[in-house]
């Protein structure tokens, strides 16, 4: 459904090449991607709290 | 001849989802306004019931964008329990003694699990189906 076009090239996401190496690392990527899950998830439960 | 890929889970597409958002709707703008004594199905459960149907495929789209999602294969049981608990801590516990939104009560929590076993079964039983899956 998705096709994603970024890969992982030595460890390292192709969508982040040129930038310092610590930014496409990959426990960064884990982390910001569990932070906007949770964030979401927060998000979402109030959401459904309040307007239904 | 190349084989066709199955469509898979459709999220916000899926024909569970949309006629749960439907009836949700339904109730919330004309059966709920026109009752005129409170009834414990159309006022409480009816939508704890459709928790899952409605909010987990709109869950797992997110996850899926964001990339935690593998594949769009259906909600897997344990998509759906992991769900139906953070769920029922937080609208039945959490909201009400710390938001001081809603009301704790275990029948509540028992539809919103109930609600999540029926979807459950129901995706995994249409997964079977070609014609369910290319919707």
């Amino acid at each position: 459904m998705f096709d994603r076009k970024a890969r992982s090239v030595n460890g390292e996401s192709a969508m982040f090449q040129g930038l310092p190496g610590w930014v496409g690392a990959h426990w960064l990527v884990l982390v910001v991607k569990t932070l906007a899950a949770f964030g979401f998830i927060w998000t979402a439960n109030l959401v459904i709290l309040y307007a239904c | 001849m190349p084989v066709e890929q199955p469509a898979g889970f459709g999220y916000w597409r899926d024909p569970l989802f949309l006629a749960c958002l439907v009836t949700y709707f339904v109730n919330r703008l004309l059966i709920k306004p026109n009752l005129h004594h409170y009834s414990p199905l159309f006022h409480g459960h009816l939508n704890d019931t459709l928790t899952v149907p409605v909010a987990l495929p709109v869950y797992l789209l997110v996850y899926r964008i964001i990339g935690f999602r593998p594949d769009d294969q259906p909600p897997r049981w344990w998509e759906v329990a992991l769900h139906v608990a953070v769920w029922d801590v937080f609208f039945e516990w959490f909201g009400p003694h710390y938001l001081h939104r809603g009301v704790g009560d275990p029948i509540d929590a028992v539809c919103i699990a109930g609600g999540g076993l029926a979807a459950w079964a129901f995706w995994r039983w249409a997964d079977a189906k070609p014609a369910y899956r290319g919707a």
